[in-house]
């Protein structure tokens, strides 16, 4: 045979060696003025930035379009393309534009594309996550070239961090513009530091620095955004050089990239709460039933089993021991630094016998039989999280079994899958974050009873219901003066807490990675940003 | 043969409408876009407002007759996430898999038909122990590791090749294809190489396997005997007969590359089809996945049709017409 051994070896390692004259470009080094790549972990799914507002788009849109006000690292209120603003009376706020902020083709920023924008934002056909939220209680007016009103239908405290969530896009390229005008670059027309390059989707975008640029001018000349889903690809990715700023490192990594000395982590508190909620509505709550299966008057209606509840599950264990540092123990409805956030609420220490005796004296000394449901796909750990706080409730003498479940499934029960469409859970696990970086989001859409006319308590799913704490709710949401509307919610903020309307478990920690010779000082609302990125030394 | 190429239509047709009502009822069944999309702050009169607008309020054979009326109009629906037509977000994901899969699929075959054919040739060297036992490691390593592997030992470690991502494009015909430029094929060779591995320890086994069972035969002998030269025996008369159970698997292969690569195109952020259509499930995207299955099944169809006519030229007895009974 001719085909032997010495035959096959060498062309073996002809092809071994073909395969290692491959070599990637270099590691890419940052430079002022220079290319900065960042790796995303998770997809921007459209370049419209009225699309759905999640916040990959709108990490992604914030480079191409300004807001009329912007948010800071902590979510305070920034001048955006509005220089200024004041509220006139209850009803309305008056904006003052300012001069000299151009779009990418040049033209002015003017009161007719504000008014463009926000008509378009609230009305983008097939967008789900979409602006109406924000925008549909205002009509707006032009007052002169230079000012722009808004009315609203009730006296509106936060109409400024309402319309920061809305991009600016030009009037005269956005109405004509067709949906996949914004994925081809044609009609990504903004005025923000960046300027559109490529959308390759799944694959990257590119951005160029806009000069014209009204505001700071960014360190970075072009930014690149490259998915990486996975986790331990992306972090591949950031030690091998071939990017420089990744998001989202996974909790088991932040440990070993914490000790390599060309790389550096940024941190930044989400203003997002995952918490547990109970079904307070329902005088017979499926899932918590005696440990024979028999039906029992709903628990949770008992002041006393939730404090138990609530005694019983060690948070700290739970942000140190399965989160590994990317969350913190949840004392109240938002982390400090948040407008609404009380300092006088204390994190409790855990204590299971307490609770043991608490849940005796609510009249169950054997427990009960419980089902906690949860997503398992949703949040960082979030099967391992239902599991921990399981065994903690076995503890003190709760049967309980845990449901995980993929998102897609969970929202719908969690929303409507029980009998008539109502939420159909007894106790479960769900995150909160609000776009307007205050409290009163929280307070309005889940602590405030669920009322259908109004919408409030849209996401009341457990139907938490305190008129007393409405009122506050309410008052607080008209009370224009700053100083004492934080007053009103700090007040509603210890209600709820005290009153256990949930129990909030911890809030997540976004951490990214970096090379060591770029500095970051993190955000609270989740966002990446190359703005936010900065040459060290 | 035209008459059987037909039928094959007709068949892929039939499942494709089969599929198209299974999808249906089990999105239904599973929940809906809107729950799982919502801003947090909607009220419940937006919910309503955007459960209408994509008439998820309807009965489900209203919603399946709306979809077989765009069907006629060569509409698939809009995608729920992407804002774009759905075959068109398919299409643009679509070179990547394919030419990922055809590397993928090229390797495994450059890899397992000679290794196989040494292994068959000389079943008791030690170079064909080797080979075999490492064959049991392409089979059992699972591809979600050694893809890590690859990019710890490649990338981070050594450097030499890309964490991930597809590299530069060059436009040919109108789509972005990365093989033809050099930093495209560093960025394909360890996934490709990755989706390679399993398909090439399978492909090795099959042929060794073939030769085993051709070479103590008659024919073999005889050809040996008329004295043709080794090569010619082992290239012509043992390979071709070897090949055909291996073209069968290397035909179903690629169509499962092409439609499941997911864990691979995930790990090297490789923007193909298998990730679009996990995300798409995980999104409740029904557009995305129906479009997206209707495409595999008339791939699936097209490369069952492309192994018979294989066969025909491997093996001049199988006749076209009766393989379409098998």
């Amino acid at each position: 045979m001719e085909l032997d051994r010495r035959h096959f070896l060498s062309g073996l390692g002809m092809l071994l060696g073909a395969g290692s004259l491959l070599r990637s470009a270099p590691a890419y080094a940052v430079e002022l003025d220079g290319t900065l790549i960042i790796g995303m972990s998770t997809e921007s799914s459209s370049m419209d930035p009225h699309w759905h507002i999640q916040t990959a788009n709108s990490s992604v849109s914030q480079h191409l379009f300004d807001r009329i006000v912007h948010m800071d690292a902590s979510q305070n209120e920034v001048p955006g393309l509005a220089e200024s603003w004041r509220n006139v009376d209850g009803n309305t706020w008056e904006f003052t534009l300012r001069e000299g902020a151009t779009f990418h083709n040049g033209d002015p920023v003017t009161v007719e594309d504000l008014i463009f924008s926000y008509a378009r934002a609230s009305d983008v056909p097939g967008a789900i996550f979409n602006l109406r939220a924000y925008l549909g209680d205002k009509t707006f007016e032009k007052v002169d070239d230079r000012t722009l009103r808004v009315i609203t239908e009730q006296p509106n405290p936060i109409v400024p961090r309402e319309l920061a969530t809305t991009a600016i896009i030009s009037k005269k390229v956005g109405e004509t513009a067709l949906p996949e005008d914004y994925n081809s670059g044609k009609a990504c027309i903004g005025s923000g530091p960046y300027k559109f390059v490529e959308y390759v989707p799944g694959q990257v975008i590119q951005v160029e620095r806009h000069d014209g640029y009204w505001g700071e001018k960014p360190q970075w000349s072009r930014v690149v955004f490259r998915p990486i889903p996975t986790g331990g690809s992306r972090v591949a990715a950031l030690q091998s050089g071939d990017v420089n700023v990744i998001d989202s490192v996974p909790p088991s990594d932040v440990e070993h990239l914490e000790k390599d000395a060309k790389l550096r982590l940024g941190r930044g508190t989400a203003n997002r709460m995952i918490f547990l909620s109970f079904d307070q509505g329902r005088d017979v709550s499926p899932y918590a039933t005696a440990k024979d299966g028999s039906a029992i008057p709903n628990p949770f209606k008992n002041h006393l089993v939730r404090d138990a509840f609530d005694l019983a599950i060690d948070k700290k264990a739970i942000a140190e021991r399965i989160l590994s540092g990317n969350g913190a123990p949840a004392e109240q409805l938002v982390p400090a630094g948040i407008f609404g956030h009380n300092p006088e609420i204390a994190l409790r220490d855990a204590d299971a016998a307490k609770a043991k005796a608490m849940l005796e004296e609510a009249g169950y000394p054997d427990g009960f039989k419980l089902t906690l449901h949860g997503p398992n796909d949703r949040f960082i750990r979030d099967s391992a999280v239902l599991q921990a706080v399981a065994q903690m409730l076995a503890r003190i003498g709760i049967a309980i079994e845990v449901d995980a479940m993929p998102a897609n499934i969970f929202y719908k029960r969690a929303a409507s899958g029980g009998e008539g469409g109502v939420p159909e859970f007894s106790f479960f696990l769900v995150g909160y974050g609000a776009a307007t970086g205050e409290v009163s989001g929280v307070l309005r859409n889940l602590i405030h009873s669920y009322d259908d006319a109004s919408g409030f308590g849209s996401n009341n799913r457990g139907r938490y219901s305190n008129p007393d704490l409405d009122a506050l709710i309410e008052e607080g949401m008209a009370t224009v003066d700053d100083a004492k509307r934080e007053e009103i919610y700090r007040k509603c903020c210890a209600m709820a807490v005290a009153d256990l309307a949930v129990i909030p478990l911890y809030y997540p920690i976004s951490v990214w990675g970096m090379q060591s010779d770029i500095q970051f000082e993190g955000r609270s609302d989740e966002r990446t940003l190359a703005m936010d990125f900065h040459l060290a030394g | 043969m035209f008459a059987s190429i037909l039928q094959r239509i007709g068949q892929a047709v039939f499942v494709m409408f089969c599929m198209t009502v299974v999808v249906f009822i089990g999105m239904n069944l599973i929940g809906n876009p809107i729950d799982l999309l919502i801003s947090p702050s909607a009220t419940p009169a937006e919910r309503a407002r955007l459960i209408a607008e994509f008439g998820l309020d309807q009965p489900i054979w209203v919603q399946y007759w709306r979809f077989l009326v765009g069907l006629v109009h060569l509409d698939l629906g809009t995608s729920y996430i992407f804002n774009e037509p759905a075959l068109r977000v398919i299409m643009q994901r679509f070179p990547a898999t394919i030419e990922l899969a055809l590397a993928a699929t090229f390797l495994s075959v450059l890899i397992g038909v000679p290794l196989g054919l040494y292994a068959g040739l000389r079943p008791y060297a030690p170079l064909s122990r080797f080979i075999m036992t490492g064959s049991i490691l392409g089979f059992s390593l699972p591809t979600f590791w050694v893809g890590m592997m690859f990019i710890l030992v490649f990338s981070v470690q050594l450097g030499w090749l890309p964490s991930g991502g597809r590299g530069d494009t060059v436009t040919l015909l109108g789509v972005k294809w990365s093989f033809l430029t050099w930093d495209g094929l560093s960025h394909m060779l360890l996934p490709a190489l990755n989706l390679a591995l399993f398909k090439a320890s399978l492909i090795l086994r099959l042929t060794r396997a073939g030769v085993a069972e051709v070479l103590p035969q008659d024919y073999v002998r005889l050809a040996h005997a008329k004295g043709l030269s080794a090569r010619r025996v082992v290239f012509v008369h043992v390979l071709k007969n070897v090949m055909i159970p291996v073209v069968t698997v290397v035909g179903l292969e690629f169509g499962s590359v092409i439609a499941f690569s997911v864990v691979t195109e995930t790990i090297f952020a490789w923007p193909g089809m298998g990730k679009l259509i996990i995300d798409s499930i995980n999104n409740l995207d029904r557009p995305i996945i129906v479009a997206y299955l209707m495409i595999i099944v008339l791939l699936f169809v097209t490369i069952n049709l492309v192994v018979d006519i294989l066969y025909t030229v491997l093996d001049p007895r199988v006749q076209f017409s009766k393989a379409r009974t098998r």
